[in-house]
This record gives C-alpha cells, sequence and structure tokens, in this order.
C-alpha cells in the first residue's frame, strides 16, 4: 500500500510528466506546423520569382515595330556580344588569326590590338551571329566568351530608315519612332503599328533613287498619303541608309527630307494660291490678268518661263504656270485673306508628326503684300515636304485638311474644313488640265487609265549664303489620283537634277521632266496594291467630265511646255 | 494519457511522410514548370529568328525580283485590260453545242463573283 506522502510525490511525478507532455507535443506540432506552412508557401513564392523574372524579361525585349499588313520593321532577337578576356587568351595572333578568318569584315591588325590589350574585357564583335557563336563555342579557343544580349534587327534594310530611326547600344531610341515611342516600345509588348505599306514604301524609294541616278541628281524626297484619312503610306528621303548600319552612315544620309527639310516649294504652290484664290471669291475662273510683260514688286523683278500671248484667265495661269499671274492673283487676294489660308492649311507651324525631325517652317512674321506675292508662285514661305502634301490633299478631298498620320489608331479622322466642295472640285478639274492640256507641264505624270492630276514645280534651290542658285533646281511633281474620285497623293522632289542632253537630247531639268515621270512610274505600280484598276470602258466618259469649259485644246498660249 | 502520446506520434509521422512526399512533388513540378518556361523561351527567341529571317527574306525587292523572273510578272498595264467581246472565244467551245454564244457569256457572267 502506498503511504500518503508517496501518494502525493506520485502526483507530483505525474503531473510533471503531464507538462513535459504538453510541453514536447506542442513543440512536436509547431515544428510540424512551420514545416507545413512553408511547404504551402512555395507556389506563391514560386510565382513571385515568376513574374519578376517575366517583368525582366519585357524590359529586355522591346516591341516589334510593324507596317500597315503587319510586316516586321524593327525586331529585339537573342543574340551574343563577343569579348575577349587577353590575359586568358593563350596564344592572341593564332586566336587573331582564327577570329579575322571567321569575321573578314573585322581586321587582323584590330583583332590582333585587341587581343593585345592589358584588359579583362575587351568587345570583339557587339552582335555576332548564332552560327558564329556556335563555331567559336565548337572551336574551344581560350579566352573569348559571350554575353546573351537583345539585338535590335531591321530586317528590311533601308525600307522606311528614316521614320524608324535607330537605338543606342544600351537599347535607347535615338531617333524617328524608335525614339518617339521609346517608352511605349519598352514597355509594351503589343507592337507599334505604322501606316506605312512596305511595297507601296519601296516603290516610292525606288523609283526616285532610279531617277536621281538618271539625272545625276543629289537627294530626293517623296511621299504617298490617303488623302481621305491622311494616312501616310510612303515616306521617303534620298540618300538613305541601312539603319543595321547606322553607326557608318554620313548626316547627309541620316538627314529625313520628307519632314526635316524646308523647301521654297516653286511651282506646286500654284495649286494652293488658285485654291485660296477661288475659295475666297475674290477671283473667278474666268478673270483675265495682264501675263505679256515682267511685274515687279518693288525693286524684285518676277518673269515667267515664256511670257503668254495674251491675258490670260485664272485656268490658263495655272496650266501654264505663269509665275506672273500667280502674283497678279495673290495680289488681288491680298495678304492677311492669303496668310490666313496658310494657317488653316498648318504650313506656318510644324506638321503634328510623332517623329522628332519635323522643320519649322520658314518665313517672315510680318506678312507682307511682296511675301504674298512671292509666296504665289513658291517662294518666301518654305515647307516641309510632308506639309505640302497635307496641304494639296486637303484641296483635293473636298476641302477638308486631315493631319498626316504615322501611326494606326482606332481615333476618328478629325477632318477640319479649309476649302468648299465646289472649289474642290474645280481644282481637280484644273489639277487633270496641267497633265492633258498641250500646254500643261505635267503631260509625262499621265499614268494611262488611273486620271493622275496635279502640278509640276521647278524652284531655285538655295545656296550656302542665302540667294537663289541658278542652275540648281528642285524638281516636284504633286498630284492625286484618280482625279474624279481622288483616294490618293503622290509627291516627288528631286534636289539638284543635272541636265542629260546626250540621253534626253535636251537640256530640261524642270519639274515636268523630271519628277512627273516618276509620279506616272509609282501610280503604275502601286495601283494594283491599292487595289485601283486602270480604267478602260469609261474612259472618254470620265476624261470629259474633268474637262473645263473655260480651256480649249485649240488654242495655245505658249509654243511649249515643261 | 499514453496512448494519446502514441496516436500523436503516428499522426505527426504520416503528416510528416504525407508533407514530405508533397514537398517532393512540388520540387518535381517547380522543375518541370522550370524546364518548360526554358523551353518555351528558346522556341520564342527560336520563331523571332525565323520571323527576321523570313522578314529579310521577303524584302520587296526581292520579292518583286523573284515575281519577274520566275514567274514572268510584272507590272499592270492598260495594254492587259480589254472588253470581253474582243476576246476570242476557242472553235471547241462552240461546238460543244451548249449555247454557248458570247451574249449568253456577258449575261450569265457574276460579277461578283469573279471579283472575289
Amino acid at each position: 500500500m502506498w503511504s500518503n506522502d508517496k501518494f502525493i510525490l506520485a502526483s507530483k511525478e505525474i503531473k510533471k510528466a503531464r507538462r513535459r507532455l504538453l510541453v514536447s507535443f506542442v513543440f512536436v506540432f509547431s515544428v510540424f506546423i512551420g514545416i507545413f506552412s512553408q511547404i504551402l508557401s512555395f507556389p506563391f513564392q514560386e510565382k513571385s520569382k515568376l513574374l519578376l523574372a517575366n517583368q525582366l524579361a519585357n524590359n529586355d525585349n522591346r516591341a516589334k515595330i510593324i507596317d500597315r499588313n503587319n510586316n516586321i520593321l524593327a525586331i529585339s532577337v537573342p543574340a551574343w556580344t563577343m569579348y575577349a578576356d587577353p590575359i586568358e587568351v593563350l596564344e592572341p595572333t593564332k586566336t587573331a588569326a582564327f577570329l579575322h578568318n571567321l569575321m573578314p569584315e573585322k581586321d587582323l591588325n584590330f583583332l590582333n590590338k585587341k587581343l593585345n590589350l592589358k584588359k579583362r574585357f575587351v568587345e570583339i564583335d557587339r552582335v555576332t551571329s548564332p552560327k558564329r557563336y556556335q563555331t567559336i563555342f565548337n572551336s574551344g579557343i581560350t579566352g573569348i566568351h559571350f554575353l546573351k544580349i537583345q539585338a535590335r534587327i531591321y530586317p528590311k534594310g533601308d525600307l522606311a530608315s528614316h521614320i524608324l530611326g535607330n537605338v543606342s547600344k544600351d537599347g535607347e531610341g535615338l531617333a524617328g519612332i524608335e525614339r518617339q515611342f521609346d517608352t511605349a516600345l519598352k514597355s509594351s509588348k503589343n507592337p507599334v503599328k505604322l501606316t506605312i505599306d512596305s511595297n507601296i514604301q519601296y516603290i516610292l524609294q525606288s523609283e526616285i533613287k532610279k531617277q536621281i541616278d538618271f539625272f545625276d541628281a543629289n537627294a530626293g524626297a517623296g511621299v504617298v498619303l490617303n488623302i481621305q484619312n491622311g494616312e501616310v503610306l510612303g515616306l521617303s528621303s534620298f540618300p538613305s541608309f541601312d539603319v543595321n548600319y547606322f553607326g557608318e552612315a554620313s548626316k547627309n544620309e541620316i538627314f529625313n527630307r520628307a519632314t526635316f527639310a524646308s523647301y521654297d516649294m516653286g511651282s506646286t504652290f500654284k495649286l494652293i494660291n488658285t485654291a485660296i484664290a477661288l475659295d475666297s471669291g475674290k477671283v473667278n475662273l474666268k478673270d483675265k490678268f495682264d501675263t505679256t510683260k515682267p511685274l515687279y514688286i518693288g525693286r524684285h523683278r518676277v518673269d515667267d518661263f515664256r511670257y503668254l500671248r495674251r491675258p490670260a484667265n485664272v485656268a490658263e495661269i495655272l496650266i501654264n504656270s505663269s509665275n506672273i499671274g500667280s502674283a497678279l492673283i495673290a495680289k488681288k487676294v491680298g495678304p492677311k485673306i492669303q496668310k490666313n489660308y496658310f494657317d488653316l492649311l498648318e504650313l506656318t507651324k510644324k506638321a503634328d508628326l510623332p517623329l522628332m525631325e519635323v522643320s519649322k517652317p520658314i518665313f517672315n512674321e510680318k506678312w507682307t503684300k511682296s511675301n504674298s506675292m512671292t509666296a504665289s508662285y513658291g517662294y518666301g514661305l518654305a515647307v516641309s515636304p510632308i506639309q505640302l502634301a497635307s496641304a494639296v490633299a486637303c484641296i483635293f478631298n473636298n476641302g477638308d485638311f486631315i493631319k498626316p498620320k504615322l501611326i494606326v489608331d482606332n481615333k476618328e479622322t478629325i477632318k477640319k474644313r479649309v476649302f468648299s466642295e465646289k472649289t474642290s472640285h474645280l481644282m481637280r478639274k484644273l489639277a487633270r488640265a496641267v497633265v492633258t492640256h498641250p500646254d500643261g507641264s505635267g503631260k509625262k505624270s499621265d499614268a494611262f487609265g488611273y486620271f493622275v492630276g496635279g502640278k509640276t514645280g521647278t524652284a531655285e534651290m538655295i545656296n550656302g549664303s542665302g540667294g537663289f542658285q541658278k542652275h540648281s533646281n528642285l524638281s516636284s511633281f504633286v498630284g492625286a489620283f484618280p482625279i474624279n474620285n481622288p483616294e490618293y497623293l503622290i509627291l516627288v522632289l528631286i534636289e539638284n537634277p543635272k541636265p542629260q542632253i546626250k540621253k534626253l537630247n535636251h537640256h530640261f531639268t524642270t519639274g515636268g521632266q523630271v519628277a512627273a515621270p516618276v509620279v506616272k512610274e509609282i501610280v503604275k505600280k502601286i495601283a494594283p496594291i491599292l487595289n485601283i484598276h486602270p480604267v478602260v470602258t469609261d474612259l472618254p466618259k470620265i476624261e470629259q467630265s474633268l474637262k473645263l469649259e473655260i480651256l480649249s485644246n485649240k488654242v495655245r498660249l505658249t509654243n511649249a511646255s515643261l | 494519457m499514453w496512448k494519446f502520446s502514441i496516436i500523436c506520434s503516428f499522426m505527426a509521422i504520416f503528416t510528416g511522410i504525407a508533407l514530405n512526399l508533397i514537398s517532393n512533388s512540388i520540387h518535381d513540378k517547380r522543375k518541370q514548370l522550370s524546364e518548360l518556361e526554358k523551353r518555351i523561351e528558346q522556341k520564342i527567341e527560336k520563331l523571332k529568328i525565323l520571323e527576321t529571317e523570313w522578314e529579310f527574306h521577303t524584302q520587296p525587292d526581292k520579292l518583286m525580283q523573284i515575281a519577274e523572273d520566275k514567274l514572268g510578272m510584272s507590272t499592270k498595264e492598260i495594254e492587259q485590260f480589254a472588253k470581253i467581246e474582243i476576246v476570242k472565244l476557242r472553235s471547241s467551245a462552240w461546238k460543244l453545242d451548249l449555247g454557248v454564244t458570247k451574249e449568253n457569256l456577258l449575261k450569265d457572267i457574276d460579277y461578283k463573283k469573279v471579283r472575289n
């Protein structure tokens, strides 16, 4: 039998044991709960890690730039930067020879020099192709290493290079769309979609280049514009460059003439002058002006290429491209009204384009009578080609001004009424007459069946000291097709074409001889892409509807036109 | 009490084993996932390179050259268009006596279908 003391002792021991057991039990369970909660948290940890990894990958992957048909114009692809650790290179001469053999474009001396530098990191090739990477990897040569990078590739080479711009080694946009949309391209996977059509862009570039070569000209620019919605389908500047080799391009090649150059456009401005005169109601189509003798604006003498035989009406002034007649029309309209129209056509401010390379128009802020008279035939208001294209598009597009668009978006097209439909309708007939009338200067632009209508321009280029160069022309043509129901506008400018007497049997380098034929070729080639078919059956009917009664084909005011 | 302790110990052991199995399977799944991600990344990279190559090979000048050289396709000229009346029908078509006449042909042409 247990004594009372023993029983008390035993019950104390039991209590102690129970407490110990409870403590151990709580400890074991807390350990398991700890392990269990850790296991449960694994997937969440992984998810957060993955999210971070994806974000980093996104930063590396700059979004694509595509054309309107989803063709890729700029893309980031994985590549390798090849670098050397000269201390690890055992035989620098042999290694240099091996690398030169693999990359013939790298000079042997350059490679030798690089491999003998006392540095731990020497860049050999910024972007190495996978094939070269594999060859070096398999060769087992020491001291040559690779860093994985994202290289920006422009698969279409020099196509739309001035629009695309480029990026720095660190992936920062430096020019063009790459610069303007830098943040969007870096932060979003969605590509930036341009309104450009690669095929039309190629045709525009190649046809301008062909003519530049033929006339041994210095440079050129071109625009293809949808005049219904302002979308730019082609925008070219020549000389051009391959964006993949941006570093090797000269300043002259990089310069975007289509948006960044300001030109005194010459006679193409007469379209605008005539439209303003007719729309303002200050002048009627039948009004006659004395174009038989030179005109003096102060000390400045205004001349024509050929004086007209008799006072000419507004239509005759336009198709004969009379400077005297245009200046007299502008005089009648007055500088205030003219300037107001120029403002509405946005010719007096920078073009609203998503590019850094956009020029500011050059003109006298105090718009005087003499300024308005010289501007009537394209001198004294220097604008970029894209501005001229937009202004002329407004004339043909029932009088609605639409800002040129380079990016495809779902925004509604904003139209600003500048000219009346009646003026626009009349201007189309006049533009067609420039191409079809015996006195018209744009005959060489007439792509049969497509009804081209437009205006030629031959301006003297400005020299370094600000004066005009007598024998250096800016030859241009701006026109729309089909002019009975205009859909697309084409502008071509060629800088300083040289006379080709041997090839052509004449020395003319005017807009009609140089730029108009380019427009004809472009129309013929881009029309099938734009689903515009040449008119065969209704040709005489349409031609008749575009005739102006005031103009007679039999009555000519000059012997020849250019 | 000892019974309770034994049950708890067994429960702890079983829970431990179960948790260990879950942990291992999660580890395996994680490994599989990272492998899959790696493969997806590789495929995406490969796709990008292929896309770039495709764009390079389909440069407009190359396509136009091939279309002209291999297929004889050139710019559509106005001379290629004509009224259907001047297109000569093969004599065999008349011999079949199926009522093939120029008038019937012109009448039966579904221009919508032709356009599509």
